[in-house]
């Protein structure tokens, strides 16, 4: 009887702070365990990787913004707390919102949709004119791609 | 007059090899005329070179190659008819790379401690094989492809062995390609196919990666006489079809991995003649696959057999170990049906977490009570012609006195019965 | 005190009930031991080995827990345990030799058990008895001859007790299970992950099912969504701290026990 009784306690403890949390932040990457939410690819290259986390409290990762997009697409946008890429550096989550994104088909990506995302207008830029490849969209834009098609 | 003439022949001879063994390979093949043959000097050769003409280079007995730089050890480029043979790479970034060539073939290479092996690019009519390639030790993210095409056509595999790298053969954007008589073993992926069209992959042994054969936006692909076994990580699985169509997997046998073959939007596969044993789970559909056919597989010893998450697909005449009904009419195939829904597998597909419960005492009690009530399930996963016996044969143990064991056995046997006696007779 | 175990083992050893559970368990290890011949070569988390670890986690703390509270609760209502109380010896020590005597008496079986299985295996040449699972059932005879003890004490009669056993067990193996899986269907994964991983904790027969991953390497099957709980266990930190907690599993129903007896007595 006492254990039913901590037991049921604990699970309020923890219920109930995960409720009316309206933060949603990024967390990192397990490259152990950590598989792709649309594609089952592993994820082990970071400066392509994308994140949504969803309202209920849970994660989903991708290997790449073209599943990510196909991702956020087809949810219920009321399901989706809030959703990320990385920047191509690697290093920071950005929100997808904020985030500059440069397509170009011969731009290698893990699944080969082409879309890589940036923190600043500028390093996007950057990025262009060393490369000599890809232009800036907008993230409306990134949502009408035609994700689904690409194959 | 004729001494003299020798002496100098001789040592014309030896001045000779003396300056050609001093070339770098560059100048070796530059020396070589189009369509000669080079046979390399027993010795190591630490640069890169390019190859822009049709050549066949051999290696010399002790001959390596190898390189600091990013580039690769040799790149074909250009070019056709190039033949390399017998050659021993090592602590390279990359051994050879093929450009916009044609009728190229590698035979023989060895590699050791490579980061990556083989990279083909917009090439066609490429054959390699008898490859050996080990990479390096650490984390998957840290190594390179064993051997990589790219928008390629006509290109053949057969009988390498790659361990230890990323994805031991990629193919990207192929069409035609024959994967014969390999090995990949403790990478990655085994063989990691995406937008490929055109794919057979035929007698490869898979173990112990993290997915066999991972096959993405790929269509007509034939799978058979693969040995699947022991893919065993965090998320591993024979095989990932994702995103497949016209996908033919037959003869093939999947023991001990975590999933044999895992399925995500998958259209027009048939799976058949396969044999599933001791897998966690054999075969997984999710996410809408549609016209898939399951028909003349065994299933042995697996913890679940078939589940879904709700998605269509056609199941008949499999034998299943588990399957406990009766052939009376001895046509060889169950009386009733079989039922493979599991209340358990369809939450699993679906919330990870569930993972934690997998056979544990409450849900196997839980898979009775579903057995019974599932027996009125009418269209998922269900079998109306399981079979009765297996197709393939399993009794291929040999049965020998284990020594050891029988005296350690009979030890504890004596010795617990002795203490029960005494303790019993005490007082 | 060492006298008292010996009387309690004797005791133990020539129950009827003891003898058939005896007899039970060699019946079923030898029946396991015959099947498994029949197993594919592959190790790992076969469907085998789970209904061979499934049959433990059944089978021994049902018996373990009924014998064991059943006996502690017949000397209460016998006046045994009156009795011995007019002996110098504390109710600690009553409760210890008796828990000493439950376990030893269960280990003998279980020799017994194991002699039949490595006896068979060793004729027919197949399935070596992997010593996890040995290690897994002391373990399990150690763990829930203590709540055993404890049980027998709460119990007021020896019907009380089994009756009482029974809930335990049923609670450890089927309903805790049952309930957490019911709660998945509302909660987050990441929530039911949490619950999980608590309820291993608590409930003793999942801490050994949980255990004997640990120990086998086999911590892949449990899935993904728990790599850093069973990383942080297999460690030589986390062995340490999986032993520590398997004894506290002992020490406190034992103290428990102690404690309820030693108010009982007050109010008798």
């Amino acid at each position: 009887m006492k254990k039913t009784w901590t037991a049921s306690l604990l699970i309020a403890a923890l219920i109930l702070p995960g409720c009316g949390n309206k933060q949603f932040e990024a967390r990192g990457i397990n490259f152990a365990t950590d598989i792709c939410a649309i594609c089952n690819m592993g994820i082990s290259q970071e400066p392509y990787a994308g994140q949504v986390a969803l309202a209920n409290g849970d994660y989903e990762v991708f290997d790449d913004i073209g599943c990510l997009m196909t991702y956020y697409n087809k949810m219920d946008q009321s399901d989706i707390g809030a959703a990320f890429v990385k920047d191509y550096s690697g290093d920071d989550w950005v929100q997808v919102e904020k985030a500059i994104f440069v397509s170009d088909e011969a731009i290698a990506t893990p699944m080969s949709y082409g879309v890589i995302a940036f923190q600043t207008k500028e390093e996007a830029e950057a990025y262009i004119k060393k490369e000599g490849k890809g232009n800036i969209i907008s993230f409306d834009e990134v949502k009408a791609i035609d994700w689904g098609a690409h194959a | 007059m004729k001494i003299r003439f020798l002496f100098v022949f001789f040592l014309s001879l030896i001045s000779f090899t003396s300056i050609a063994h001093a070339d770098t390979l560059q100048q070796q093949i530059d020396k070589t005329p189009a369509g000669g043959t080079l046979t390399l000097f027993d010795r190591d050769y630490m640069e890169t070179a390019v190859i822009k003409k049709p050549i066949t280079i051999v290696g010399g007995e002790k001959t390596v190659l190898m390189s600091d730089s990013e580039k690769p050890v040799l790149t074909i480029e250009n070019t056709q008819q190039v033949t390399l043979k017998g050659l021993r790479f090592l602590q390279s970034t990359s051994a050879v790379a093929v450009k916009k060539s044609k009728k190229i073939t590698l035979d023989q290479l060895e590699m050791v401690q490579m980061f990556s092996g083989v990279q083909v690019y917009d090439s066609e009519q490429v054959m390699i094989k008898g490859l050996t390639l080990r990479g390096l030790d650490g984390q998957y993210a840290s190594k390179g492809y064993g051997l990589a095409v790219y928008r390629s056509e006509q290109v053949t595999l057969q009988n390498n062995n790659v361990t230890l790298v990323q994805d031991a053969y990629y193919l990207e954007k192929t069409k035609d390609v024959i994967v014969k008589n390999n090995v990949a073993t403790e990478s990655r992926y085994g063989l990691h196919f995406m937008y490929a069209d055109g794919i057979k992959a035929e007698n490869n042994t898979l173990q112990r990666n993290v997915t066999g054969i991972m096959l993405m936006l790929a269509k007509n692909a034939t799978l058979r006489h693969n040995t699947i076994s022991i893919q065993w990580d965090w998320n591993s699985s024979g095989f990932t079809l994702y995103n497949a169509e016209n996908i033919v997997a037959e003869h093939n046998i999947f023991s001990g991995n975590r999933t044999a073959i895992l399925s995500q939007t998958l259209k027009n596969a048939t799976i058949r003649k396969n044999v599933f044993s001791s897998n966690q789970t054999a075969i997984e559909f999710t996410a809408s696959d549609e016209d898939n056919v399951v028909t003349d597989n065994d299933f042995v010893g697996n913890i679940l057999n078939i589940r879904s998450d709700g998605s269509d697909s056609k199941i008949h005449h499999n034998y299943y170990d588990d399957y406990d009904g009766t052939d009376l009419d001895e046509d060889g195939m169950g009386d009733t049906k079989y039922v493979a829904l599991q209340s358990f597998g369809q939450w699993m597909v679906r919330e990870p977490a569930y993972q934690y419960f997998i056979e544990s005492p409450s849900v196997v009690l839980l898979n009775r009570m579903d057995q019974q009530t599932n027996k009125v399930e009418q269209n998922q996963l269900v079998d109306d012609t399981p079979v009765i016996k297996p197709t393939s044969n399993f009794s291929e143990r040999q049965n020998t006195i284990h020594i050891v064991s029988l005296l350690f056995g009979l030890l504890m046997l004596g010795g617990a019965i002795y203490l029960w006696r005494k303790g019993v007779r005490i007082g | 005190m060492g006298l008292f175990i010996q009387m309690e083992w004797k005791q133990m050893l020539r129950s009827r009930w003891m003898q058939l559970v005896a007899l039970l368990f060699v019946v079923i290890f030898a029946a396991i031991s015959l099947i498994q011949q029949m197993a594919l070569p592959v190790d790992g988390f076969t469907r085998q080995m789970a209904s061979f670890l499934n049959l433990l986690l059944f089978l021994l703390p049902l018996f373990t827990l009924t014998i064991g509270s059943m006996s502690v609760a017949s000397d209460i209502e016998s006046g045994w345990y009156a009795l011995l109380k007019t002996y110098p010896m504390s109710i600690f020590g009553y409760l210890w030799s008796k828990y000493v005597a439950i376990v030893a008496s269960f280990l003998l079986i279980l020799l017994l058990a194991f002699g039949i299985v490595l006896t068979i295996s060793g004729i027919t040449g197949q399935m070596q008895l992997p010593v996890v699972f040995i290690v897994l059932s002391l373990f399990m005879v150690v763990i829930f001859s203590a709540l055993a003890v404890c049980c027998g004490v709460l119990a007021k009669n020896r019907l009380h007790a089994l009756s009482l056993s029974l809930v335990v067990w049923a609670l450890c193996l089927l309903l805790f299970s049952y309930v957490l899986m019911a709660l998945g269907t509302v909660v987050s994964g990441t929530m039911l992950k949490y619950v999980t991983i608590v309820m291993i904790h608590l409930n003793p027969a999942e801490w050994l099912r949980f255990g004997y991953f640990m120990f086998s390497g086999q911590t892949t099957v449990l899935g993904p969504a728990y790599y850093g709980f069973t990383e942080f266990y297999s460690s030589f930190f986390g062995y340490f701290l999986f032993v520590v907690l398997s004894g506290l599993w002992v020490v406190l129903p034992l103290s428990i026990a102690n404690w309820i007896l030693s108010k009982k007595g007050r109010d008798v």
